[in-house]
């Protein structure tokens, strides 16, 4: 690896959850029976530029193609929209303090992402 | 059947840039000390001083990894979403309960997508997680093997793409937009060599 160099360590968590009977108590759900969740160092998956937008309030962001990696919080507002094929087809939803991240394919992935109404997102990607 | 069901979950990002400490000497205190200082009445206490030399020898240039200058921090979210009490069949996860019954079970249990230890094989032929066409509230999938392996969200379209990889050990999860996405558009299939993976897909 050579000298600056950027990884990334990202993690994704769910735990799928049951209400018993008597609709008093959640449990892990009985047909997953327990927490599931992955993580990985990319690293040469990836290049080495890096740019980080904290805070922007400004719709559709329209990023195109090209990315190794992408990650995209919903901070406030209403839900945000996200697109892979350019804005012709809104597939992922995310609401107020969800994320989402994946490595993805720099030439598959047509990112862009918009607002159902009023929102301020916070995204990053490294090409 | 459940009484009601949700799924929690969250995201977690760390990006950091590899950076280089160049070779240094810390400075060196060559120092003298006095076990106590000064003197008493009858005698004098710095006869009793001994010299303590602290000597730091030259540290080589290493790498280390630190918080990328540009963000500064981690990143990532949660929240959960409630999912329909009743999903379609046991294939909405890829696991069986330990605590499953045969005759709780509806799928036929010769059918692919049931397996007792939650994990799906992943090859050059894509598999579809559902055939269920109801909108999808909620998707998750690990690569649980070796090798990487790619997600489609348009299962059945002449020419799908493959938008998302994952790598051995990450994971995925994302939320459905209205009814855009249904839970049959999923798809996934190896990058370049057979993987395994364990998934969970609810419907609205």
């Amino acid at each position: 690896m050579a000298t600056n160099d950027v990884t990334v360590t990202v993690k994704n968590f769910c735990v799928p959850q049951e209400l018993e009977s008597t609709g008093v108590k959640w449990y892990l759900d009985s047909d997953c029976g327990r927490k599931l969740s992955g993580s990985a160092v990319l690293a040469s998956e990836m290049g080495n530029t890096v740019a980080f937008v904290d805070s922007t309030s400004s719709f559709p962001v329209d990023l195109e193609a090209g990315f190794d990696f992408f990650y995209l919080k919903c901070v406030s507002g209403s839900d945000v929209k996200l697109s892979l094929d350019g804005g012709s087809n809104y597939l992922i939803s995310l609401s107020v303090g969800e994320a989402f991240a994946s490595y993805v394919d720099s030439s598959a992935a047509d990112i862009k992402f918009d607002t159902t109404g009023s929102s301020t997102v916070q995204y990053l990607t490294i090409t | 059947m459940a009484q009601d069901r949700k799924i929690q979950f969250a995201t977690q990002v760390i990006a950091k840039i590899e950076a280089q400490q160049g070779a240094h000497t810390p400075s060196v205190p060559s120092k003298s000390h006095s076990a106590v200082p000064g003197s008493l009445e009858e005698y004098n206490l710095t006869k009793a001083g001994y010299t303590r030399s602290v000597t730091y020898s030259t540290r080589s240039a290493y790498q280390y990894n630190k918080t990328h200058t540009s963000i500064n921090k981690s990143l990532g979210g949660n929240g959960y979403i409630d999912i329909n009490a009743t999903q379609p069949g046991d294939s909405w996860t890829s696991f069986i309960s330990p605590q499953a019954t045969w005759d709780a079970n509806v799928s036929n249990w010769e059918a692919v997508d049931d397996t007792w230890d939650g994990i799906i094989t992943i090859s050059s032929a894509v598999v579809q997680l559902s055939s269920d066409a109801n909108a999808l509230a909620f998707c998750y999938i690990k690569n649980t093997g070796s090798n990487t392996v790619k997600i489609t969200l348009q299962y059945g379209a002449g020419s799908p793409t493959y938008p998302f990889k994952l790598v051995a050990g990450s994971s995925i999860h994302f939320k459905g937009y209205s009814t855009n996405l249904t839970l049959n558009k999923i798809g996934v299939v190896r990058d370049s060599s057979d993987s395994t993976i364990e998934y969970v897909i609810a419907k609205v």
